[in-house]
């Protein structure tokens, strides 16, 4: 298997350096401009012989080779692909038949994946995780979960860089996770396979972390794929006006204890919540969590007399926006009053990116170097000029993909400004403005659940079940 | 709104009919006690017209509304063309059959064959079997709102002959891909006769669906007696919950479209051809855009994959060859299809994809129909091979509007099978778009009998109530 270190001087794995400038590691715009050229036509020629859904592409239309960056366009594959496989072989247990058609998006050899006897897609993901891929699934209101073909080595070092990112990118001075590990309380389940459990267990790895150091709201259970499907399903029914969920008889055998889960949800979260304020009071703590859940958390404390529980040389670790929550104007300084911190690292994410896209002190997306992006027109595969700045579809090229294609279409309308134009922060590359929404599922988009909003989905889908039939 | 333009200088509102095109529109909220009729007795001045004055009204406006001397009409092509899914030909086309829709001759026969005449003009001795005594019947007019679809400017005209034959009122909701189509109409309609009932009983206005503050106040018994809607499951959701009492609902739901082809299609080399003929014009005629269009294509029988692709590669060059009025290569927003058939070609070898794509046309072939099937646009037809005629059969349903079916007398052993599984219309191959009685039912039901209020008058009771003895006791003493 090829590690991601294996192209030449500029391997994606040493671009998060310490110098100060980590995240810009070239001598000017059109040196990285350079780079990213040689970088994208590489990955074309390694992986069309081994990808034969980019083989298939390539040839229907006609591209045998990569002479400026725009040519790659037509081969971004669009983050739909992830789930054009049928609903049906999800209710009917054709895992076989999944895996077949999962194969084609990987180089990893799938042939020996046990779909005997599997059950349901927890099952179908666990045989999965026997081969080097760590699949991750996402959520869609739409309701069809996408798969993501992703490797363990491909999470370590994306995880590296995340750590590298939380030592270099905090102007007033991040933390060093590598020689001074704090405590990571995670309000969130252990175990599962979307983008947030993966890329949690496998910092806990990196990191060399005991189960002492962590502490899970759910340790011992798994955010469950068969659940969020049924969620994800659920949303479209109700916007499309349908009828049944087939529900296997597996996770139906499970209802019982989804509904204990369900019932003891409340009293669950508040004693999570009072066990680390007494476990890690005071402490410097390494803490997940997206704002909407935080201003909860803190208006309960703040409430009860709690405040600055933690240390001040705690980090935070979030994305995702408020996602349409309207709070009040003060939220954030209420957030950090009860957590008695407020340095905070922010990054706009996706399941389909490896790397992030950390926030600057002007609230702009940076785009590390390892990404190559492009905006197109909406709805279109037709790419807007790489300059100034433009408005539209983001699409990238991530560097860091080894054993998929890095070339996505996502479903975000962004405004991406060209390094011509270098943000007000003062560093270097190309950068995304603030404000990033969905497009319609008409225009490429598709309703996503957010991180923000897959707690709330994957409890409605467990009360689904707890009372389905 | 009732007879008037109303708002050039009210508040405005803007609204995006695409990402680049955007318009705006009065601010309806400051306008809805002009748009509402206050009670159904503001219906009374359309019964001061005669059925027949109400059919020489139609036929002006028909001839008005032809499309190469009506400017309205002109602008609602030229802005639909842009929003809506047909092409500017095609749309034209459409455009250009309105006129003849309002025909005296055919708005007569359409009341007589599905509602009768005497109805409209008076009360009607209906007989009880066994009873001496006959009620009397008459059917009036219902204020209604109109949430219309964009598809197809038919609905626009009908809307506007239905009303005007039932005595109702209507507020039409002007769907965002076809603003202009009603709008011509209204316009024609006012500058004809401004004054006249008819005219003042139509109104159309634009509003966002969902707005509180305009359908509280607009769906409301007090204002509307019958919403019709025309529309999918998120329209139908605005609109239900506001049904009560007093309200009802009429919804020509969003429907899907199929055939069904026996074996004997590939008997022969002249009946392929004969089938991929009509496959052509059922599934490309109107753009597909019509919900009596085909999408999929069931095939019965033990035919091998090759030759049903070969039908479809005929399907598609027969496709290709219609005249550039009643089919040609357009679509809009159709990139979510497109990269559904891309994601087929590349990682999918039980399924196969032949053709271009949306516009051009293409034909699926999958051993289910596809999950998107009921949303396939440009052209696109999903073929299905089932083993039996019931294992087609079985996957109709009330959705299911349309089932063309080929040959004869599989269209005639079937009919009963496939009326009970919910269809309601079955036509033969290559029938789906020759829409022949304007006055058959549609959806399942009868518009015409279901817009009307009907109302029974009962005559004097014998023996009277008069005629009874007297008990003991009683009496009336007026103080």
């Amino acid at each position: 298997m090829e590690s991601a270190s294996a192209t030449a001087s500029h391997a994606p794995a040493n671009w998060w350096r310490s110098e100060a400038e980590s995240l810009f590691p070239f001598a000017s715009s059109a040196s990285m401009e350079e780079f990213h050229l040689h970088a994208v036509s590489s990955k074309f020629s390694q992986l069309v012989p081994r990808l034969s859904a980019l083989r298939k592409r390539a040839e229907s239309r006609g591209v045998h080779e990569i002479k400026v960056l725009e040519d790659i366009v037509s081969l971004l594959f669009p983050h739909t692909l992830y789930k054009s496989y049928p609903l049906s072989w999800l209710d009917h247990g054709c895992f076989a038949e999944l895996t077949t058609w999962l194969g084609s998006l990987t180089t990893i050899d799938l042939s020996g994946v046990r779909t005997q006897g599997v059950e349901c897609i927890d099952e179908w993901l666990d045989e999965l995780d026997r081969t080097q891929l760590q699949v991750i699934h996402t959520f869609g209101t739409s309701g069809k979960l996408s798969f993501i073909p992703r490797t363990r080595a491909e999470f370590q070092s994306a995880g590296r860089g995340i750590l590298r990112c939380l030592r270099d990118w905090p102007r007033e001075g991040g933390v060093d996770l590598f020689a001074h590990p704090l405590p990571i309380v995670q309000p969130y389940f252990r175990r599962g396979a979307n983008a947030i459990t993966r890329g949690v267990a496998n910092l806990v790895e990196l990191l060399g972390l005991q189960d002492k150091d962590i502490r899970y709201l759910y340790p011992d259970d798994r955010f469950s794929a068969d659940v969020a499907s049924i969620a994800g399903r659920l949303r479209g029914l109700e916007s499309s006006g349908g009828q049944f969920i087939e529900v296997a008889p597996r996770i139906q055998a499970r209802r019982e204890h989804f509904a204990a889960m369900e019932r003891e949800r409340p009293a669950r979260a508040a004693a999570f919540f009072r066990q680390v304020c007494a476990e890690f009071g005071g402490k410097d703590i390494y803490l997940f969590g997206v704002w909407p859940t935080l201003f909860d958390w803190a208006q309960e404390g703040l409430a009860s007399g709690i405040r600055e529980v933690f240390g001040g040389g705690s980090i935070l670790h979030t994305g995702g926006g408020l996602k349409g929550r309207a709070l009040p104007e003060n939220w954030q300084s209420r957030i950090f009053e009860f957590l008695g911190f407020d340095r905070h690292f922010e990054v706009y994410a996706m399941s389909e990116l490896l790397p992030a896209c950390p926030a600057c002190e002007r609230g702009h997306w940076h785009v590390p170097a390892a990404i190559v992006p492009f905006v197109l027109e909406p709805g279109t595969t037709r790419c807007l000029p790489r300059s100034g700045r433009q408005r539209g579809q983001f699409a990238f090229f991530d560097l860091t993909a080894v054993a998929y294609w890095g070339g996505f279409i996502s479903g975000d309308d962004v405004t991406l400004v060209s390094p011509d134009s270098p943000c007000a922060c003062g560093r270097a590359g190309w950068h995304l403005e603030p404000d990033i929404s969905r497009l319609s599922a008409r225009e490429g988009g598709d309703d996503k659940v957010s991180c923000a909003d897959t707690a709330d989905a994957h409890n409605r889908a467990t009360e689904y079940i707890a009372t389905a039939g | 709104m009732r007879g008037a333009i109303v708002g050039a200088d009210s508040p405005h509102l803007h609204f995006a009919a695409r990402r680049d095109i955007s318009f705006r529109t009065v601010d309806l909220r400051a306008h809805l006690d002009t748009l509402c009729l206050r009670s159904a007795a503001g219906l009374a001045d359309l019964h001061a017209l005669s059925f027949d004055e109400i059919l020489a009204y139609l036929a002006d406006l028909g001839e008005r509304l032809e499309f190469g001397r009506n400017a309205y009409l002109q602008e609602a092509l030229a802005l639909g063309s842009l929003t809506g899914g047909m092409s500017s030909r095609v749309m034209r086309t459409q455009l250009e059959s309105l006129s003849a829709l309002f025909r005296k001759d055919s708005v007569r026969a359409i009341v007589e064959e599905a509602l009768g005449v005497p109805f409209l003009e008076g009360w009607v001795d209906r007989g009880a079997p066994g009873h001496a005594t006959a009620v009397r019947v008459r059917a009036f007019g219902a204020r209604s709102v109109h949430v219309i679809a964009g598809n197809a400017p038919q609905i626009a005209a009908a809307t506007v002959i239905r009303n005007a034959i039932t005595r109702s009122d209507a507020i039409v909701k002007l769907p965002s891909n076809d603003l202009l189509t009603m709008v011509a109409i209204a316009r024609t309609m006012i500058d004809m006769s401004p004054r006249h009932p008819i005219t003042r009983h139509l109104s159309c206005a634009y509003w966002k669906g969902g707005d509180e503050a305009v359908e509280q106040h607009l769906y409301h018994p007090r204002h509307v007696e019958k919403l019709v809607a025309w529309g999918g499951a998120q329209t139908i959701r605005h609109v239900a919950k506001y049904l009560r009492p007093g309200m009802e609902l009429i919804s020509f739901d969003p429907k899907s479209s199929c055939a069904i082809l026996g074996p004997e299609c590939f008997a022969s080399e002249p009946r392929i051809r004969s089938v991929a003929r009509r496959l052509a014009l059922d599934v490309g005629e109107f753009n597909q855009q019509a919900c009596f269009n085909v999408r999929v294509v069931f095939i019965v029988g033990d035919i091998s994959r090759s030759s049903i692709l070969t039908l479809g590669q005929l399907m598609l060059r027969y496709m290709r060859a219609l005249p550039t009025e009643m089919s040609d290569n357009h679509t809009v927003g159709a990139q979510w299809l497109e990269d559904e058939l891309d994601a087929i070609r590349m990682t999918r070898e039980d399924q196969v994809v032949i053709g271009e794509g949306p516009g051009h046309g293409a034909v699926i072939y999958s051993a289910e129909p596809v999950e998107y099937a009921e949303r396939l646009v440009g052209r696109i037809a999903n073929f299905v091979p089932v083993a039996t005629v019931s294992d087609a059969v079985a996957r109709l349903g009330a959705q299911t509007q349309t089932v063309a079916v080929f040959p004869e007398a599989l269209q005639t052993s079937l009919r009963m099978e496939v009326a009970l599984q919910g269809v309601q219309r079955i036509v033969s191959l290559g029938g789906v778009a020759r829409l022949r009685r304007g006055s058959a039912p549609q959806d399942g039901f009868e518009p015409l009998r279901r817009l009307v209020r009907w109302v029974v008058e009962e005559p004097p009771l014998q023996p009277s109530p008069d005629d009874a003895p007297e008990p003991q006791g009683c009496s009336a003493r007026l103080a």
